[in-house]
């Protein structure tokens, strides 16, 4: 008796964890670079009900024994790093990844994190930065901003900057924008702000040049859109909701059995 | 006494069957979402009473368990898009390495760990045809045939050990233990999907409210008899 409440309440846990992870996705539908999560389930152990030995109405001796399940939990909550789509926004340092690298972002308390939010900016000190503050890594620096006509960047990672000199236009290298891949993203730990840390299960980021084998290339002038579907999510949305109310008729209809057995004796 | 204290038995131990099959319909209803789950049924038989004497002995049976069922019926595919997500249409399961055992499972929510090797959802390697982890460049894109084969850039990788069993006893965490004689599996490998849950929600209702009417029913009946007892004794009262 008291397993079928617990089972019932186990998979109203596991449902509101569910809607949680939805609700999420759903808010994050305009946010840049978003990558959207998955609630995972599993069902728990089984017990093994045993009755050795019992004989059925035909005579016949047959080993009885039942295994009931215990209730679900959710097992992983995992990021699906699908490609958003690209909208484009004509700012120089809008820049999104087309393909499966991550930018590296430098902490302000030390340490790195990683993000495909490409919604850079200059901060007063000329860095190139998120909307945060933080700082991209490798630094880039851009000086003397009174010649600065425009910045450049190349689908290779390649940073130029184009000055107004006294008339004469020049072109600066800043530096190059250097892209990280994982072999297991979803083990990518999300920090928020677009941010995502690096994990053992994720392994130790691996470096490379934009435009390289499976990095994926720059577009200047883009940003990559969440890549949470909107229907989808309604309809996951739906899902969790009606499955919450189920689990919950089996809390009732327990409870209303325990009822029963107290009722019995009068 | 005019009432036999063994019918009150009889149906309390209907009231157990009874709270069994509402703790088989909420599981079930618990796992309505997870994907790879195959619904479990619980069947009960009547049990004689051999050691009951005297006209008794083939008028009561006592309700028993007799086994739990994994029901390994498909479960609707859906879309996830992901390259490492794979369901099984038809029949099978996927062979995972679970320590010193191997288990079998319908989830294909599989993953790289850091070492590139195919694991599923809890870390345990998936296994190839050979009985080997499959190790995954993770810079190249995956392709799996209808058949199970992984192929990177042309090249075939591995195939994915499918197995079927005549019968499978579930472990938790959408594995199952074999539990018979091995058949013979014939199936369609989909990339970038899931199979759900078989549970069929109206079924498992109906489960719930059947569970709880016999219930009642049971519990009505042995309130009665009690009555019927209770009359009896007062007949002697003077």
């Amino acid at each position: 008796m008291i397993r079928a409440l617990w089972t019932a309440a186990s998979g109203m846990a596991a449902q509101q964890t569910n809607l949680d992870v939805v609700s999420n996705n759903i808010a994050n539908v305009n946010t840049v670079g978003f990558k959207q999560s998955r609630a995972n389930f599993e069902d728990l152990i089984y017990q093994n009900i045993k009755d050795p030995g019992v004989v059925s109405a035909d005579g016949n001796r047959v080993p009885s024994g039942i295994q009931i399940g215990l209730g679900v939990k959710v097992s992983d909550v995992s990021k699906i790093f699908s490609q958003g789509s690209l909208k484009h926004t004509q700012r120089d340092l809008d820049i999104a990844i087309e393909g499966r690298g991550f930018f590296k972002i430098e902490l302000p308390g030390g340490g790195e994190a990683y993000t495909r939010a490409g919604n850079f900016q200059i901060d007063n000190e000329g860095y190139i930065v998120t909307t945060e503050g933080y700082k991209l890594l490798p630094n880039i620096q851009v000086n003397s901003p009174e010649t600065l006509v425009s910045i450049s960047i190349s689908p290779n990672g390649k940073v130029n900057a184009v000055r107004n000199e006294g008339g004469t236009q020049t072109v600066e290298e800043l530096g190059d924008i250097k892209l990280y891949r994982f072999v297991n993203p979803a083990g990518l730990k999300a920090i928020g702000q677009n941010l995502f840390i690096a994990t053992e299960a994720s392994s130790e980021a691996i470096e490379g040049d934009p435009n390289t084998d499976g990095f994926g290339k720059l577009a200047q002038g883009f940003l990559e859109s969440s890549n949470v579907n909107i229907v989808e999510e309604m309809v996951n949305l739906i899902i969790a909701q009606r499955a919450y109310e189920m689990n919950s008729k089996g809390v009732t209809t327990s409870d209303e059995m325990l009822r029963t057995v107290a009722n019995l004796k009068s | 006494m005019a009432v036999d204290m063994q019918s009150i038995y009889i149906l309390a131990s209907g009231g157990s069957r009874a709270m069994e099959q509402l703790d088989s319909a909420t599981q079930n209803i618990a796992n309505v979402n997870t994907d790879g789950f195959k619904k479990l049924l619980i069947k009960e038989m009547s049990q004689r009473l051999d050691e009951n004497g005297g006209d008794a002995n083939h008028l009561f049976v006592f309700p028993r368990f007799k086994e739990s069922l994994v029901d390994v019926t498909q479960g609707a595919l859906h879309a996830t898009h992901n390259p490492l997500d794979f369901a099984i249409e038809g029949d099978g399961f996927f062979v995972v390495q679970k320590g010193k055992e191997r288990v079998l499972t319908r989830n294909g929510h599989f993953h790289l760990n850091q070492e590139g090797m195919l694991v599923d959802s809890r870390g345990n390697f998936v296994l190839d045809e050979q009985n080997q982890p499959i190790e995954i460049d993770p810079k190249n894109s995956i392709n799996v045939t209808k058949e199970g084969v992984i192929y990177q850039q042309g090249e075939e990788v591995a195939k994915l050990q499918i197995k079927n069993y005549s019968k499978v006893t579930p472990l938790g965490s959408t594995y199952y233990k074999s539990d018979g004689k091995e058949t013979k599996a014939s199936f369609t490998i989909h990339q970038g999907f899931l199979e759900g849950s078989n549970v069929n929600p109206m079924l498992q209702m109906s489960e719930l409210i059947i569970a709880q009417r016999r219930f009642e029913m049971y519990s009505n009946i042995i309130k009665n008899l009690d009555q019927l007892n209770q009359k009896t004794n007062e007949i002697g009262k003077a």
